[in-house]
């Protein structure tokens, strides 16, 4: 069967005119404005139509000669005698989203130490002070929790070291790398292992920089932006945390490389107003994007009342203005892009996951990535590691020490988790256009409502993506610019 | 406390739209759906801030446009149930995800 349609097709387009029947695909539409909605299909690829156009096409009144019809065919949104290989495309793409529930657990996040030497008051783990050795991780709790990683399904094995400030323990961190390898390299099957030290940078010298190189182990870093900014959030002894990670950040590059080190950021209260100059900086360091990101309602965030300090609404405004900023330097040529939106619109504008931990449906709690944590406890995301510092043990799935793989994964905490975070069976998500670029979060839910589901009309969750979903799509529809734009951060 | 009450002809509206609409809107108002005859009342109480005529008459207004979209929802689902349960079993069928078992337990 071609995928062009033949000669006869285009000989006499009268015969198409008289013959307007067409079936219906499956599809979800949302309200986008007054005037306008969302159409997504099965697949999900968008659309964006009058009210009019829709409740015409839903009835079957849609002519076949208007420009929205052929574009909702175009789209597997409906199927006519000439496009009856509609539902065949369509289920290939559901395939191919669909890909990662098959290849599972593919992050494993190691907290090496809670210990750091930093005192952040919006820190999400509630680190503890440098000297107390009980926060660090055994020896023997990593060996076990590279067996329990080792058996993932995962072609493609990321092990990522987080603290407090993992590098306090990175006699532990070579003992993981080294072991990892020699068990890959005795598997039947073996893995694409890589490696990812999370580190404020303060205290990186050669040694660990040699190593790195060595092992091919990427760095991430967190600048939260402008020396003042950056240093007011994150507080350490001396006050000099933006001279250390800034100076780390060039010691990585010139050992390891340009693209081995990135970076994140943290919105506080006071980064409300420094949108442009957070941007800025990440220009000046030659970074090619940046994560604006919000706080998490876990940990010292929560102790310090950080997370708090503003609502949803501000936030959005802060991250809108940042990506306003983003696009008029893409404009002047400046090529820049804002990651978590970049994210979205691989969702939006590909048929391939990018299997984002937030945005996955079911949710990626230890399908997406698992936590092993300092004392051998093994947690289904890193927030839900951040939960348990605060006393709720929810997600706490086992053991090293003393649970296998199977007793872990089969854990009936994290099935109902799964089971619960279906987004197709959630209120309100069900009927939702959004629902195939959005996830589901039960440990943010469950955190802020004792839920796992949440009702959606009062998430914050919901609230911030949906805005920024409807954001997207508005500025592709109005502006061809950007349509390019993003469908380069796509892809 | 403001009360105000919705007639929908059960002819025309299923009542699983209506819930649908009532829950899209539970963060500014709280409902009771019953059955009279051929029609569904719903008894509808205003929450929080809205509670000014201007404010209620919106929100009346966005739950009716609300169900009037559940509707439209519950129609094209019927009509498309065929089509996405093919498209799901040939989505998944090479997966591995269906066992033996449960594929026996749906013949």
């Amino acid at each position: 069967m071609s995928k062009f349609h033949p000669i006869a097709f285009y000989e006499n387009p009268s015969d198409r005119l008289l013959n307007p029947e067409y079936d219906l695909l499956p599809f979800s539409f949302s309200e986008l404005d007054q005037a306008r909605y969302v159409l997504t299909n099965i697949a999900g690829q968008y659309f964006v139509v009058s009210k009019e156009d829709l409740h015409s096409f839903a009835n079957h009144k849609l002519p076949s000669t208007s420009p929205t019809y052929i574009d909702l065919r175009a789209r597997h949104f409906l199927a006519d005698s000439h496009s009856r290989m509609a539902p065949d495309l369509l289920a290939i793409k559901l395939r191919t989203r669909s890909e990662r529930l098959a290849d599972f657990t593919s992050l494993h996040i190691f907290v090496v130490t809670l210990r750091c030497e930093h005192s952040c008051p919006y820190c999400q783990v509630s680190r503890q002070s440098e000297d107390k050795e009980t926060f660090d991780m055994s020896v023997s709790q990593a060996n076990a929790s590279l067996a329990i990683a080792m058996r993932s399904p995962a072609k493609n094995l990321k092990i990522e070291f987080q603290g407090g400030e993992s590098l306090l323990n990175f006699e532990l961190i070579k003992h993981i790398v080294i072991e990892a390898k020699r068990l890959n390299e005795n598997a039947v099957e073996s893995k694409n292992l890589g490696f990812v030290i999370a580190t404020n940078l303060a205290i990186i010298t050669d040694e660990i920089l040699h190593f790195c190189k060595a092992h091919d182990i990427y760095i991430s870093t967190s600048l939260d932006g402008p020396k003042a900014l950056h240093n007011k959030n994150r507080p350490r002894p001396g006050g000099d945390s933006y001279e250390r990670v800034t100076a780390g950040i060039d010691r990585v590059r010139n050992y390891l490389g340009r693209e081995k080190v990135s970076a994140l950021m943290t919105t506080t209260e006071a980064a409300l107003s420094q949108v442009k100059e957070i941007i800025n900086e990440y220009l000046d360091r030659n970074f090619n994007g940046i994560f604006l990101r919000p706080l998490s309602p876990y940990g010292f965030a929560i102790k310090t009342k950080s997370y708090r300090a503003y609502n949803t609404n501000r936030w959005l405004d802060f991250y809108f203005e940042g990506l306003e900023y983003i696009i008029e330097l893409n404009r002047q040529g400046i090529e820049f892009r804002e990651h978590y939106a970049a994210t979205i619109l691989r969702k939006m504008l590909t048929s391939t996951d990018p299997g984002y931990v937030d945005l996955m449906s079911p949710a990626g709690v230890a399908v997406g990535a698992i936590v092993y944590n300092y004392d051998g406890s093994v947690f289904a995301s890193d927030e839900s590691r951040m939960l348990a510092e605060m006393g709720d043990q929810k997600f706490r799935l086992g053991n090293v020490s003393d649970n296998s793989y199977e007793e872990i994964f089969l854990n009936e905490t994290l099935l109902e988790a799964l089971d619960d975070s279906f987004a197709q069976s959630v209120p309100m998500c069900t009927d939702c256009a959004f629902e195939p670029f959005c996830g589901s979060d039960p440990v943010f839910h469950w955190g802020q409502h004792r839920d796992l589901v949440g009702r959606k009309t009062e998430s914050e969750f919901c609230q911030r993506n949906m805005r920024i979903f409807k954001y997207l799509i508005e500025k592709m529809e109005s502006d061809r610019f950007v349509r390019s734009l993003f469908l380069k951060w796509a892809n | 406390m403001t009360v105000t009450t919705l007639k929908f002809d059960a002819e025309i509206y299923s009542v699983l739209a209506i819930e649908k609409g009532c829950y899209r809107l539970s963060d500014v108002l709280s409902s009771v759906i019953a059955k009279d005859g051929n029609d569904f009342l719903v008894e509808i109480t205003f929450l929080g801030k809205g509670k000014t005529t201007e404010g209620m008459d919106a929100t009346l207004a966005r739950l009716k446009n609300e169900i009037l979209d559940q509707n439209l929802r519950e129609k094209i689902k019927v009509e498309t149930a065929a089509t996405r349960n093919l498209i799901l079993a040939y989505a998944f069928s090479r997966t591995g995800l269906i066992s033996n078992d449960s594929a026996k337990v749906h013949e």
